[in-house]
């Protein structure tokens, strides 16, 4: 293969949807661009696999249930009382993964690259609670799923891992490579209508 | 549609649960001097109360943790859900030893 023709090939496979932005009535749907995903399974019980993974991304862990924090360039989700997800803008899969799994016990942890396995649609504008109403009957109001919150819930047929940005407004929608294409199909059907 | 409550997410839609039938079946010990009969009983029979029932459930959409519920299969009513290894529920009106079968 020529080198453009390698180039074409990694430009295509960089985000399922290519960064692709859609535009309707106060609503604004964009793929993110992509960045270090990272999949963690621990006993966060174990103040060493806490503090392993605070010194290596530099925020404190989110244990309380259905809440995300960040710092300028990673941001830490709660999946579950022992899973979390990273998300790194600055450092490679590669060096995160290993920096992980040298800290944390072996045998009673889990680290994963999971970079090329989810992307993120970020739907923001006055309407987008309206969108999101329409596939989940999950509570997005402010009052109760307000910024700093995240929920793993099913929209449509896709499950994703929905995160409020900013109360209200904006809200990012992980979802699997597989599902992007459909979920981001229903998301422009539904913003179309608006 | 019916919301539950997941002892780890909190309330959410039945449609991300499935539910896997009788909960608290303990794996019995020294399997090998079991008799074939035994073994069956292990493996294949299990209750099927008209009332309350004690179920295993997987919250499969959301944080893909599994957890018990006591549910009347009547009603479809969820009275309580609770986490792997947390004692039985009891009702108000039960008696502690007594567990309905």
């Amino acid at each position: 293969m020529a080198d453009s023709e390698i180039q074409q090939l990694a430009d295509a496979m960089q985000t399922p949807l290519n960064g692709i932005k859609f535009q309707s009535t106060n609503l604004t749907l964009q793929e993110q661009p992509p960045c270090t995903r990272v999949n963690i399974r621990a006993d966060f019980s174990d103040d060493k696999a806490v503090a392993a993974i605070k010194s290596l991304t530099g925020i404190s862990l989110p244990l309380d249930s259905n809440t995300w924090v960040s710092s300028a360039d990673q941001t830490l989700f709660w999946l579950g009382p022992d899973e979390l997800m990273l998300y790194s803008t600055s450092i490679s899969p590669l060096d995160l993964v290993s920096g992980l799994r040298d800290n944390l016990v072996p045998g009673k942890s889990a680290v994963v690259d999971v970079s090329d396995y989810y992307t993120v649609i970020r739907v923001s504008g006055d309407n987008a609670r309206q969108v999101l109403a329409s596939g989940t009957p999950f509570d997005v109001h402010p009052k109760v799923f307000g910024e700093g919150q995240c929920a793993q819930i099913r929209f449509g047929n896709a499950s994703i891992l929905l995160s409020c940005q900013q109360g209200a407004r904006e809200y990012d929608l992980q979802v699997r490579w597989s599902f992007a294409e459909y979920l981001w199909g229903y998301l422009t059907k539904v913003g179309g209508y608006l | 549609m019916f919301i539950i409550n997941c002892p780890y997410c909190g309330a959410r839609d039945q449609t991300e649960f499935s539910c896997h039938g009788e909960a608290h079946i303990a794996r019995p010990e020294e399997t090998e001097k079991l008799t074939d009969e035994q073994w069956g009983d292990y493996i294949f029979f299990r209750q099927n109360p008209k009332g309350l029932h004690y179920e295993r459930w997987v919250h499969s959409h959301g944080c893909r943790r599994w957890f018990n519920a006591l549910r009347n299969t009547v009603t479809d009513e969820i009275f309580a859900t609770y986490k792997v290894g947390e004692a039985r529920p009891v009702l108000p009106e039960q008696n502690a030893g007594e567990a309905p079968s």
